[in-house]
């Protein structure tokens, strides 16, 4: 075969990749089809279209506080929870202050009422300690004064009770969670080689790198143990493996450490995102929760998803009338394209709301630009005289460079606003990121893959 | 077979289109720059007046940057929801939102009056009692709410604002000449800036879905520049020879086709929206209506006029190859 035409062979497996993979996210056939309110789908909705669960929380803050403390205590706690429930910043929540020591934190859907407690409703106080003694829950101990007894992960945990240990444990942390820079899920790549199959990583910053050397050094490998304490429950007591201790002898820092246990991937990813958001200051109490229904009103929905319909199709007939048979191509890529947007979304477990739909359209609006340009550059190049593959191959390259840097440009600002950005400026962030890259696609494999298309049919004239 | 390529294309018939322009326009636009420059510093005060004004708290919020009253009322017989938010619509708490809480009769209504808020839950109280009177309405709880978008976060945003333009400015200084990457940065926030002077001065509430409208409007405006700009970088390229003036001139004519049409379609997606799409979107859809213009305005009048104004000197040999 001529590389041409596997070029175009590849072209179209990764478009018609792009198509099952993204429907595969939307529609999840393996999912369970009903039982979870304000879903369709894998799609989500948010709070304006569906509701979802109300949280009020009680800040533990001791008496005698002064109100500029109290105050500073209430706003890093209302970024920490802003920062655990929507990292990306597409999970749309309302979290605000209410009173002088409240919380309300509204997250869309109800999928989970009782994940949604563990999200706001854990301190996140990460600690390092050493490990006495170790034994069965029922075990007496004797424990001396800076010692205390902690239960293991499993007790709470109805199906995992058999696995229930009790631990003793020094007092005083070796070291916390304050130097942690991150925590992701991972998971291991060789299952049955006696390693728990999902664990999650942790990365320390430079000085938890140096804290975290210091500490494994004073132990005794392959006898000591530390345990890794969240919020008073030991998670995992891992022995200090004498690679890791001869690691630590010869550098100056370990920044690395894990913690593993039986969990599943969900219990995971929420563990991960509670420490990554970091430790709260102060304990919150959960003193209400109800399920509250959608703000908007039915007939504002109704409007606006109807209007959102009414402009994308308004949009695609205009093009087709203006461009006739290149108009479809230029359909046919938004289609793709707003598909393939979805799909992400879906993903991303973004919600969405009705300025969301609103947005999906515009993306419409302004992703037919990439089109025109190349539509108006190939009448460019057939008012010079060119026959219509010449035409088509010039027209397209000429108008490539415009839209690769438009689009780089745009993608460049996007993501700057993305890392320094928080809460709902990093949620359009994410989204516009995702529109500009998921165009580019469209524009270099799916318009490309079309217009190859009709070249093969050996065209004369160039409906355009 | 007969080999394609071979065949001589009917290129008479194949120029025909159907077309909104002239097949090929020649507008004098920088003749036209000074004024444009004039109606454009009118707006960027404009902009700059109304960003004071957001900034010391003195322009129109939504209740997501002021913070308000929560209440939640108690009714011994369910008022429906939708008449519910009728009522308060008709009595000055327009952009008061009502949820109904699940499996109770239940309220939970949020509102942006925050003076005195026992006084504003018993005026809600009252209000429902004479609508309905068999609801018999009782206050639960009523409290002050902070805003869900705190001075952190706005700070955050700033900075990252900052941050971005810093970014595209130098991507365009590396792939044009810093001179265009300047320009096209005035040019986003010139339009960023006159859009809000202009919506500020038609007396919108500021929500965070008006600030949203904002940033899609820069994102809009820096792509409407850069196809500008690339057409002038091919220009100074091919024609090394002529005058800026007329490089400038003969890209934006090149172009023009391309910006009214991108103009029109984006338009009209968003004029829909304004019509049909109800009061959540109507403010939403104006803005971008607002934006879509002066952005198209701006590549033209704006961004162009700058690299003129800072002269011919030595900006074909600078441009990258």
């Amino acid at each position: 075969m001529k590389p041409e035409v596997l070029m175009n062979l590849g072209r179209l497996v990764i478009v018609l990749g792009a198509i099952v993979a993204s429907l595969l996210l939307i529609f999840a056939p393996w999912q369970p089809p009903q039982g979870r309110p304000c879903t369709i789908r894998e799609i989500r909705l948010g709070l304006d279209l569906c509701g979802g669960v109300t949280l009020t929380l009680e800040a533990q803050i001791p008496p005698g506080t002064s109100p500029e403390d109290r105050q500073k205590i209430m706003d890093m706690s209302l970024s920490v929870l802003e920062t655990r429930v929507n990292a990306l910043g597409v999970t749309e929540p309302i979290i605000t202050q209410a009173g002088d020591t409240r919380i309300v934190v509204q997250l869309p859907g109800t999928t989970d009422p009782k994940q949604a407690r563990q999200l706001v409703g854990s301190t996140a106080l990460l600690e390092f300690r050493k490990v006495v003694k170790e034994g069965p829950p029922d075990t007496i101990f004797t424990e001396e004064l800076d010692e205390e007894v902690l239960m293991g992960y499993e007790c709470a945990k109805p199906d995992l009770k058999a696995k229930c240990q009790a631990y003793i444990v020094k007092k005083e942390p070796l070291m916390t969670g304050a130097v942690l820079s991150k925590a992701q899920v991972r998971f291991n790549p060789q299952p049955g080689s006696g390693l728990s199959p999902i664990f999650i990583e942790l990365t320390f910053n430079d000085a938890g790198a140096h804290q975290w050397r210091d500490v494994i050094i004073q132990l005794k490998p392959d006898a000591d143990r530390i345990a890794v304490v969240l919020d008073r429950v030991v998670y995992s007591a891992p022995t200090i493996q004498k690679s890791l201790y001869d690691t630590a002898r010869r550098q100056p820092k370990v920044d690395h450490s894990m913690i593993t246990g039986n969990f599943t991937t969900d219990e995971a990813r929420l563990l991960a995102a509670i420490l990554s958001a970091g430790a709260l200051p102060t304990e919150l109490k959960i003193i209400q929760e109800s399920i509250v229904g959608p703000s908007l009103g039915r007939d504002s929905i109704e409007k606006g998803i109807t209007a959102s319909w009414i402009a994308g199709i308004v949009v695609l007939v205009f093009m087709v009338l203006y461009y006739r048979l290149s108009g479809f191509v230029a359909v046919f890529t938004q289609l793709l394209n707003i598909l393939v947007v979805i799909g992400m979304l879906a993903g991303l477990k973004a919600t969405l709301t009705l300025p969301g739909i609103a947005g999906l359209i515009l993306l419409i609006g302004v992703g037919v630009d990439s089109n025109v340009l190349i539509f108006e550059r190939m009448r460019e190049e057939l008012r010079l005289g060119k026959v219509a593959r010449a035409a088509i191959d010039a027209g397209y390259h000429r108008a490539l460079t415009t839209i690769w840097d438009s689009h780089v440009t745009t993608l460049i600002t996007a993501l700057i606003l993305f890392i320094f950005g928080t809460g709902p400026i990093r949620g359009f962030a994410t989204t516009l990121s995702l529109g500009i890259v998921i165009n580019l696609f469209t524009v270099l494999i799916g318009t490309r893959l079309v217009f190859e298309f009709l070249k093969l049919r050996r065209v004369e004239r160039l409906s355009i | 077979m007969k080999d394609a390529r071979s065949v001589s294309a009917p290129i008479a018939q194949a120029v025909r289109f159907f077309s909104i322009l002239p097949q090929e326009t020649h507008i004098d636009f920088m003749g036209k720059r000074f004024i444009g420059l004039g109606v454009s510093a009118v707006l960027v005060l404009l902009g700059i007046f109304a960003f004071v004004q957001i900034w010391t708290g003195n322009a129109k919020m939504g209740l997501e940057f002021t913070g308000g009253t929560a209440l939640v009322l108690d009714f011994e017989q369910a008022v429906p929801i939708d008449r519910a938010r009728v009522l308060l619509a008709q009595n000055g708490f327009g952009d008061a939102q009502i949820q109904d809480i699940r499996g109770t009769n239940q309220l939970a209504i949020r509102t942006k009056l925050s003076e005195e808020g026992e006084q504003v839950a018993a005026r809600l109280q009252a209000l429902f009692e004479r609508s309905f009177s068999a609801s018999k309405p009782r206050i639960v709880s009523t409290e002050f709410i902070g805003p869900t978008i705190g001075r952190e976060l706005r700070d955050k945003a700033i900075w990252a604002v900052i941050f971005s333009t810093v970014g595209f400015l130098v991507y365009i200084a590396f792939r044009f000449d810093f001179k265009f990457g300047v320009a096209a940065a005035i040019a986003t926030f010139h339009d960023v800036f006159a859009v809000l002077g202009l919506s500020w001065a038609l007396g919108m509430e500021f929500t965070l879905l008006i600030i949203t409208a904002l940033l899609t409007i820069a994102g809009y405006s820096l792509t409407d520049t850069v196809v500008v700009f690339d057409r002038i970088r091919e220009n100074l390229r091919k024609h090394q020879r002529d005058p800026l003036l007329k490089i400038i001139n003969d890209a934006l004519n090149q172009v023009l086709s391309r910006t009214i049409l991108t103009s029109l379609t984006t338009l009209l997606a968003v004029l829909v929206l304004y019509f049909l799409g109800g009061p959540v979107l109507r403010d939403f859809a104006l803005v971008l209506i607002i934006g879509v213009v002066v952005g198209t305005y701006s590549s033209i009048f704006v961004a162009s006029p700058i690299l003129l104004l800072w002269r011919r000197r030595g900006l074909t040999a600078q441009v990258k190859q």
